[in-house]
């Protein structure tokens, strides 16, 4: 492997003190270095930037289910991050972290990672997310309900005491600082959360009380319009 | 799987019982437990159980096992033009497994021949079978390894055990963002197994059925060079490059590519450590030139299902006598077809892979070859199964195995010491098997399998048997017991 010595092996951005413009230059030399060997000279330069470079952990550990936008991710029941509001996912690696957030899925996957992560860390990481463009329609994948769910959404069901969600998340889901944008989620993760939040496993006040009456198909219906957006 | 990984027990089995292509089918490698170290992640977030992948698996196989969660590196100072630190990780990449295996074969071990004069007449336990040493995780940020030693407990007739390097390798990657859908990761590594980087479990180094005893009827099939390669089982050492593009909202697609070239581990000496059989003719692993090895895969991922086709060659030209440097060449060719489909529910973990593939050999032997009936040749393997878990804790599985190809006396009956299954020297075999599983927790398995043998070597009924003993003597009951910490 010695060949192929760059100085990308022996630094790590999340920890290295170099300036940003060294860092800027060794790893453009590293990408010369690598599409030389590759043959994919030519397309490295077309490497994507939205928001700044991505810090370390995201390419190494977030990247693996959320993708490194935060644009793609994994399962339909991991979320998709790009242009979530960086209060909401500050508060949501913290509440990983001190595993305050104690759902299933948070609990196997996300445990692990915020744990690691100090406060600047999760500052950085949030930044990184929150300056991605958010997905709009990008699943292209329609899920039944979309009509009634979009009902909710906007109007809530008065008689089950199920308030608007749009009241909080905004008129087009988009969220503002601790509420969670929602258009553009992915549909299997809007489901989760929402059982979660029905059955208390997700603990949040607001969104438990909010979700106490809902039923299966209504959280399906909420979900296939928000996935729509 | 793991059987044979060790070349020097290869190479004594293969004394004893040799058919070309005929041995160990051995695919090693699993859910590592240092890899649930260095991440935090439960074995079953990568495998359904190991060594099956899932998705998030296949994402941290191709980033070289750098993923890291629950420790910081160490950082040590170092001078290296401007940079800082070297960082290491701090984390016990250190794993074992133990495998432990008891089988009963319908006719014995007799039904072999007079090979295995080691082994107990029937019934035959293995404690340990195997014990697998694994160093394995990040080396520095993009750069992993997996270092796989393995001790053998002996098997068939190999009179003891010994230690081997088993399949490993060492990988340098890196992700490439372009645009919003796009990721490229690419990977440069070295390795020992052809196979051995590749992300689904349809490939020789990580087929099913993945553990099998020492004493198992199947091992004396015939196979072709690729899939007896299994395992580290031939010496050699290969140079490779990988990209992986994945495209498409929600990953939808992955496109794989992988080239490697293969060469002997230990150069041209006469009988390097692990290295080659010394048996009566035939072609076992001494590579003549480089071995070039291309796959291609195709994945598509839709809600909670994947779906993967692919393909991929070698072409090997192997020293007719593997003890010499010179001589007849005979050239082996193998071309492979495969596909897999799994299904995951991850809230619950119950969920369904389904594999095949298919191997063609293409054979031309030498001129001047002593260990071939024929100028060329075919050998095809066929291996269909499917694996279901509930909740990661109980699983069935089962399959269905085909070999055939060109009869060949010399090549397939030569190497057993003059004993015959058919008369023609017909490596044709079927069976069918099933087993069931249980995880009493997740680094814990315990596995029962019966396999049912249709055709065994071109023996069906007694009668075509040159032996006496018909496809029904080869029925294999296994017991394996496989532990990982």
């Amino acid at each position: 492997m010695t060949t192929y010595l760059s100085k990308d092996r022996f630094c790590n951005e999340e920890n290295n003190d170099m300036t940003k413009q060294n860092r800027k230059t060794h790893k453009s030399r590293t990408l010369l270095l690598l599409s030389a060997l590759l043959v994919v000279a030519g397309q490295a330069s077309a490497a994507g930037n939205a928001g700044g470079p991505a810090p370390y952990r995201v390419s190494s550990d977030c990247m693996v289910c959320h993708g490194m936008t935060g644009h793609n991710t994994l399962y339909p029941i991991v979320p998709r991050l790009a242009g979530q509001h960086k209060g909401y996912l500050e508060t949501q690696l913290k509440a990983f972290k001190d595993r305050s957030r104690a759902d299933q899925n948070g609990e196997i996957y996300m445990w692990p990672v915020a744990q690691s992560l100090d406060s600047a860390e999760i500052t950085a990481m949030a930044d990184y997310f929150a300056a991605q463009k958010p997905p709009m329609q990008s699943s292209g994948i329609k899920h039944a309900g979309m009509k009634e769910g979009k009902a909710i959404f906007n109007q809530g069901i008065t008689n089950e005491q199920i308030p608007a969600c749009m009241e909080c998340h905004g008129s087009d889901g988009q969220g503002a600082g601790p509420f969670p944008r929602l258009a553009g989620q992915r549909y299997g993760y809007i489901v989760q959360q929402l059982t979660y939040f029905h059955n208390g496993t997700r603990v949040n006040s607001l969104m438990n009380q909010i979700a106490k009456n809902i039923t299966v198909a209504q959280m399906k219906d909420v979900a296939a319009y928000l996935s729509s957006l | 799987m793991v059987s044979m990984s060790v070349g020097f027990k290869k190479k004594r089995l293969i004394v004893a019982l040799a058919a070309v292509g005929g041995m160990v089918l051995s695919s090693s490698a699993w859910a590592l437990p240092s890899f649930a170290r260095q991440t935090g992640w439960s074995c079953a977030a990568c495998h359904t159980s190991y060594p099956q992948l899932t998705p998030m698996g296949r994402m941290f196989k191709l980033l070289g096992f750098t993923t890291t969660n629950l420790q910081h590196q160490q950082k040590l100072e170092a001078k290296f033009g401007k940079s800082v630190g070297l960082l290491l990780s701090r984390v016990s990449q250190f794993s074992i497994f133990l495998q432990a295996s008891a089988t009963n074969v319908g006719g014995g071990q007799a039904a072999f021949g007079g090979g295995n004069a080691g082994a107990s007449p029937n019934n035959n336990v293995q404690f340990p079978q195997q014990v697998s040493l694994f160093y394995a995780g990040e080396v520095t940020p993009h750069i992993g390894s997996f270092l796989h030693l393995t001790y053998s407990g002996g098997g068939s007739s190999t009179g003891g055990g010994g230690f081997s390097f088993d399949d490993s390798s060492i990988v340098w990657t890196h992700p490439w963002k372009f645009g919003t859908n796009n990721l490229l990761v690419t990977g440069v590594d070295v390795n020992n197994t052809p196979t051995a980087m590749d992300l689904w479990n349809t490939t020789p180094d990580w087929q099913a059925p993945f553990f099998m005893s020492d004493y198992s009827s199947w091992n004396h099939v015939p196979q072709p060079f690729i899939v007896n390669s299994a395992g580290a089982a031939y010496p050699l050492a290969g140079l490779g490059a990988y990209a992986a593009d994945i495209f498409g909202p929600n990953k939808a697609n992955w496109l794989y590519a992988d080239a490697d070239v293969y060469t002997n581990a230990q150069g041209t000496q006469l009988n390097p450590v692990g290295g080659f059989a010394n048996f009566n003719g035939g072609p076992n692993g001494r590579l003549s030139g480089a071995a070039p090895y291309v796959r291609l895969a195709y994945q598509h991922d839709w809600g909670n299902w994947n779906w993967e086709v692919g393909a991929y060659g070698m072409w090997s030209s192997v020293y007719d006598n593997s003890l010499t440097k010179n001589g007849p060449v005979d050239q082996l060719d193998d071309y492979d077809l495969d596909t897999q489909l799994q299904w995951l529910n991850i809230n619950d973990n119950n969920n369904l892979t389904v594999r095949a593939a298919w191997v063609n050999e293409q054979q031309r032997f030498g001129a001047g070859n002593s260990s071939s009936s024929l100028s060329s040749g075919n050998l095809n393997l066929f291996n269909l199964n499917a694996t279901y878990w509930y909740h990661d804790r109980y699983a069935i599985q089962g399959g269905y195995r085909n070999v055939w190809g060109s009869a060949n006396p010399v090549l397939y009956d030569q190497p057993n010491g003059g004993f015959t299954y058919s008369a023609n020297g017909s490596p044709d075999t079927s069976n069918e098997w099933i087993e069931a599983s249980y995880l009493p927790w997740w680094n814990t398995r315990f596995s029962l399998r019966y396999v049912v043998y249709n055709k065994f070597r071109g023996v069906g009924a007694p009668s075509s048997s040159t032996s006496g003993y018909g496809a029904s003597a080869y029925n294999t009951l296994e017991l394996l017991a496989w532990i990982a910490y």
